[in-house]
């Protein structure tokens, strides 16, 4: 009996981004992102993104790729991907944590989240509301009033405060 | 271009306490998002691993709280102060009651009959005094305790009041117990045999869900926070010490026991089945291989 090599067929999806474009990508790598898993189930083989745009989509699919061939022996690896895959700015983060939170990659919102935390932890309240866009809604006698409830958390003693927005 | 809360709240919660005070001057919806939103609270006491922090005492004190964070660009674990006016009632003698979930309980004074018991939230900096019940002349010793049941998200603290009615007449022990927010006034549990030996705190031995204290050297007590059942468990067959040789302490969920009695060495016993008494297991440890410096100290089973 001839035995014809089975290769498997692995199942693609195309995920389409809100510019329209379209990316084809494994089922099995795809989801690792709860929205889509649901909509496969529903039998969906073209998931429009609607909320993504094709930058973010891209950077999103190349993490999902990187993740999807995680094995014991190659944790340092991702590990290192992981590093520099959040050195962007904060635009781009931003986009990408919306994109993430959307798509419900867990993994990915943790990585995202704790990447921004570090990056604000000693930035200047000033330097804050410019990364989020959040314009200061305080008084100037109620902005007082609460740095003085706090004055202590402000104080730059032997921690340096970052005063820049990037 | 704005992100949701939640998003928000999922990368402020990853802050440490000083970062996290900082910020509520940014805005007012932040102010009252990291000042009472629950889900916030939640968020940050499920990632509270990161950021462990300590009381320290000073001249058996306790004065300050200090955070310790991780800092990428420093090689070592850096500490930062919470500020202590801030951050704890401002009281002179203070002792750990015990801590769980992101609150401390404080017991102030203990040395008087005014003493008295705080909890306190370092993450919201807030505190407040528990109702204590009026002190009776009769009482000889008072000892406290401070546990959460996690189904109900409730936080009891525990009250174990030894009594000497009169002269002629032995000690009674009975345990009381307050439901934060929920009781009105202290319930008693019931009467429990007399400790040998009691400092001012229960240790925190705390197994699955039921907080544990040494009465002398053939039997524990037990509070299930849940049930509120009171019960005895045994201690290693055999073991003859004085319990002021003896430390009761929870590793890895398991109930144990050191003894150190001995001038050679310190017997650590592992209740390896909860409740079984055949399942104490021991464990020997040769004082000649600990530190010289550490060798007197008292032995207190501890986690890291």
């Amino acid at each position: 009996m001839a035995s014809s090599s089975k290769t498997e067929q692995k199942k693609m999806l195309i995920l389409k981004s809100s510019e329209e474009e379209e990316f084809e990508i494994e089922e099995s790598i795809a989801v690792q992102s709860g929205t889509i898993k649901n909509m496969v189930e529903d039998d969906f083989t073209l998931i429009p993104l609607p909320n993504v745009d094709t930058e973010t989509l891209i950077k999103i699919i190349k993490y999902m790729k990187k993740h999807g061939e995680k094995t014991k022996s190659n944790e340092k690896d991702i590990e290192e991907f992981d590093k520099e895959f959040v050195k962007k700015s904060f635009t781009e983060l931003k986009e990408l944590v919306l994109a993430a939170n959307y798509l419900h990659i867990t993994s990915l919102i943790d990585l995202l989240c704790q990447a921004f935390a570090d990056r604000i932890k000693n930035k200047s309240v000033k330097a804050i509301r410019e990364i989020f866009g959040i314009p200061n809604d305080f008084t100037p006698e109620e902005e007082a009033e609460v740095y003085e409830q706090h004055k202590w958390a402000h104080e730059e003693g032997k921690e340096h405060i970052d005063h820049s927005a990037y | 271009m704005d992100l949701p809360s939640v998003a928000m709240l999922e990368i402020l919660s990853r802050l440490s306490i000083k970062s996290i005070f900082r910020c509520k001057t940014v805005c007012k919806l932040w102010y009252r998002l990291l000042t009472s939103d629950p889900l916030f609270v939640n968020m940050y006491h499920t990632r509270l691993s990161n950021f462990p922090s300590i009381l320290l005492l000073i001249n058996g004190s306790v004065q300050l709280l200090v955070e310790l964070k991780a800092d990428d660009s420093h090689p070592l674990h850096r500490a930062i102060v919470l500020s202590p006016e801030f951050h704890l009632p401002p009281l002179e003698h203070m002792s750990l009651i015990g801590s769980c979930n992101g609150f401390i309980c404080l017991l102030n004074n203990y040395y008087t009959k005014n003493h008295s018991v705080y909890i306190n939230n370092p993450l919201l900096g807030e505190y407040f005094k528990v109702k204590l019940p009026e002190w009776e002349r009769n009482v000889c010793h008072v000892a406290y305790g401070f546990c959460f049941r996690k189904a109900f998200g409730q936080y009891k603290i525990l009250r174990l009041v030894i009594r000497k009615f009169r002269w002629d007449l032995p000690k009674v022990a009975e345990l009381e117990v307050y439901t934060v927010g929920v009781d009105k006034k202290w319930r008693n549990v019931g009467e429990v045999p007399c400790p040998d030996h009691l400092r001012e705190s229960f240790d925190n031995v705390n197994v699955n869900g039921v907080v544990h204290w040494l009465e002398n050297c053939t039997s524990i007590y037990s509070f299930n926070i849940g049930t509120e059942e009171v019960k005895p468990l045994p201690t290693p067959p055999g073991l003859k010490t004085a319990s002021w040789y003896l430390t009761l302490a929870e590793l890895g969920n398991c109930l144990c026991l050191s003894d150190n009695s001995h001038s050679q060495y310190v017997d650590i016993w592992r209740m390896k089945e909860y409740g079984v008494a055949e399942s104490w297991t021991k464990y020997c440890i040769l004082k000649d291989s600990i530190q010289l410096d550490i060798r007197n100290d008292r032995f207190d089973l501890g986690k890291w």
